[in-house]
């Protein structure tokens, strides 16, 4: 059943905007749901609805009226109709709110995009009709199970605008309980912690045919700090400080540079989409857009082949 | 433009030139900020020398250096002085009974002051005063001490010692022998240069005038004095030049309404008034408030016989001169020899105010305050 967005409450306030312009979009499946409960989603259960896929061959134990007998009359050959089945993925999505995703001070450019990005996803899938749900890594008040009804996406804005980053929450254990009840799992991190942990936990998932999807958010004075950061310290380590100049700058560049690239190369091999939003560089709608609509094109793809 | 105490500004150019050292020698450490990718940055030593010179730098050191600079000028004291003339002169005009008319002073005076010259008018005691005008038409009926002018005309050379090379100390006065005592020839003796003698009619008075001298009688307080609190005991008491040793209960003293206009003639060994005298129109009063018993031997001594002779002595009290009372004797004194005093030869003045100190102290705090506000300022401009 498909909710529309004006039904999720009067709190969106801030995010008006961000949901106006996502309400059209649907987030399909990357791969066929094993759900059989009506939904948007291709579903691996291969049924007699009225969309017709393809034919195949008769084979005994078919149910007799599956036959086509218009293609018996011109064929001589016995041909049952295949058509698809529609489900509903629940999703959940996991936060981080590490003390690296207040950033910069000044601003928290890094934490707002996160939340609109959680806050956007959300949106989507509830309007596809899909349960969705929310959770912030370390902070265990701070979790939504997975609902369809009326408002959970207004109760997820109240909720993140109570919690602030800080301190070092591991993400792994946030990812493992969450793959347990949802078959899509979007996790909206710097990736600055267990990443090591966090790919296992989403490898293990998407074995066990959950769509993970990973969006790395960053802030454009981590990809080129300014000139007037000379000495840098990590918000999550107090005894790591470091000189930030001439050669040791474009040692940095080097570094977080090749890190991203890894990064993304192994989510990719983990089985996950992955996907980067930089603060500032574009809108967030637009971002959204390019997670579920890229990941869908896909999915359609793939779901397009013939078993 | 002179300092009164130039040490001071000599520590401050020291202290200015240490700040200049210091802030170029030493190594500043930037603020760490913020940056959750800092693992990423190769390790590298945290601090480093830069030799780029900011021009906020170069503004907070002129500040600070300003700031050393007009605290250490202020504490010096600096005041402003005149143009300097080769010779100034400290006039002592004598106002007292001694002058037969004051008019003639007054003459003298304006003939021979100058600017930039010290005036001071003595009698019984000496003051300065700023222009002729101010000097008294009518004095006291009894002579004048040229030991308290020679005191006055003393520091009035300290305190024109800063407009002048030479200090020409002018007498004007009769100069009679009873306005000299013992300490005349010392105080003389410390005015280290000659002097000049303008000497003007003395007054001639056929017979002195009498003083009605009024002892205690009981317990009843000597006119103008008061009952102490708390009757004590001293050892002594003093009255133109005669002392007597003895212990004299000490029971009444002369309140200051009482000290004004009256002449002190004698004092206890601690220095309070013993007795005073006033005049009374051809004549004087003279209230003691020394308590002699007539019964015993103490009224008996030769010393205390001799402050009671002095305490007795007609208005005016009795002096003793330095030498048998000659006339030449007398101006060789005073004018003494040599050549004028060397301004040099003065003391400064220890209570010299310096009213530009309170400007420099008041420029100081701002400088302070201005070098706060660059400080933050450059503080932002490096953390961008």
């Amino acid at each position: 059943m498909r909710r529309s967005p004006r039904a999720v409450g009067h709190d969106e306030g801030s995010y008006g905007a961000l949901l106006d312009a996502v309400r059209s979009l649907r987030w399909r499946a990357r791969r066929a749901s094993r759900i059989a409960v009506p939904g948007i989603h291709p579903s691996r259960v291969r049924g007699t609805s009225a969309e017709f896929t393809e034919y195949r061959a008769y084979r005994q134990g078919d149910d007799l009226r599956r036959i086509d007998w218009k293609l018996f009359a011109r064929t001589d050959r016995a041909h049952v109709r295949i058509s698809e089945e529609r489900a509903v993925t629940p999703t959940m999505i996991v936060l981080d709110a590490s003390a690296s995703m207040a950033f910069p001070s000044e601003t928290l450019a890094k934490w707002a995009l996160a939340r609109q990005l959680a806050v956007g996803l959300a949106a989507v899938a509830h309007a596809g009709g899909d349960p969705v749900g929310l959770t912030v890594a370390g902070v265990p008040r701070a979790a939504l199970a997975p609902r369809t009804r009326r408002g959970i996406v207004g109760e997820m804005i109240r909720m993140l605008s109570e919690v602030a980053p800080e301190g070092t929450a591991a993400l792994a254990p946030a990812v493992t309980a969450a793959v347990r009840s949802v078959a899509r799992v979007a996790i909206v991190s710097d990736f600055l912690g267990d990443l090591d942990d966090t790919l296992k936990a989403a490898r293990e998932a998407s074995a066990a045919g959950r769509d993970v999807y990973a969006i790395h958010v960053l802030t454009p004075e981590e990809i080129e700090p300014p000139a007037s950061m000379s000495l840098v310290a990590d918000p999550e380590d107090d005894a790591l400080r470091r000189a930030l100049g001439g050669e040791t700058r474009a040692g940095y560049l080097r570094a977080f540079g090749a890190w991203r690239e890894e990064t993304a190369s192994r989510w990719r091999a983990s089985g996950s989409a992955y996907r980067e939003a930089i603060a500032g560089a574009e809108d967030v709608s637009a971002t959204v857009r390019r997670i579920v609509r890229d990941e869908a094109a896909a999915g359609a793809r793939r779901n397009s082949t013939v078993s | 433009m002179t300092f009164l105490a130039p040490g001071y500004l000599l520590a401050a150019l020291a202290a200015a030139a240490g700040v200049v050292a210091l802030h170029f020698i030493v190594t500043r450490r930037p603020r760490a900020v913020v940056l959750p990718t800092a693992r990423f940055v190769p390790e590298a030593p945290v601090t480093a020398t830069t030799r780029r010179l900011e021009l906020s730098d170069l503004l907070l050191l002129l500040v600070r250096v300003l700031l050393v600079l007009v605290i250490g000028a202020a504490l010096a004291r600096p005041v402003f002085t005149p143009d300097r003339e080769r010779v100034v002169r400290v006039i002592a005009a004598d106002v007292s009974g001694s002058v037969a008319r004051l008019q003639e002073v007054r003459d003298s005076v304006r003939a021979l002051l100058r600017p930039g010259d010290a005036l001071i008018a003595f009698d019984t005691s000496a003051r300065v005063i700023t222009s002729v005008d101010s000097l008294p038409m009518s004095g006291v009926r009894v002579a004048g001490s040229m030991s308290t002018a020679l005191a006055a005309a003393l520091r009035s050379g300290s305190s024109v010692r800063a407009g002048a090379d030479s200090v020409e100390l002018v007498v004007v006065s009769p100069l009679v022998p009873d306005e000299a005592d013992r300490a005349t020839a010392r105080l003389r003796a410390l005015w280290p240069g000659r002097a000049r003698l303008v000497r003007v009619a003395a007054r001639v008075d056929s017979t002195p005038a009498t003083a009605r001298v009024v002892w205690p009688s009981g317990a009843d307080a000597p006119p103008g004095a008061i009952t102490r609190a708390k009757t004590d005991t001293v050892g002594a008491v003093v009255a133109s030049g005669t002392v007597a040793v003895t212990p004299f209960e000490r029971r009444w003293v002369y309140p200051a309404d009482s000290l004004r206009r009256a002449r002190v003639v004698a004092r206890w060994a601690d220095g309070d008034v013993a007795a005073i005298e006033r005049d009374s129109g051809a004549a004087c009063v003279r209230s003691i408030a020394i308590r002699v018993d007539s019964t015993g031997d103490i009224a008996l001594r030769p010393d205390v016989a001799r402050v009671r002779e002095a305490l007795s002595a007609p208005c005016g009290g009795a002096r003793t001169s330095v030498s048998p009372a000659h006339d030449s004797a007398i101006i060789a004194l005073v004018t003494g020899k040599g050549p004028l005093a060397r301004t040099a030869a003065f003391p400064p003045l220890g209570d010299v105010a310096s009213p530009l100190a309170r400007w420099l102290l008041i420029a100081a705090i701002a400088l302070a305050v201005l070098e706060l506000l660059l400080r933050a300022w450059r503080a932002r401009e490096v953390t961008g």
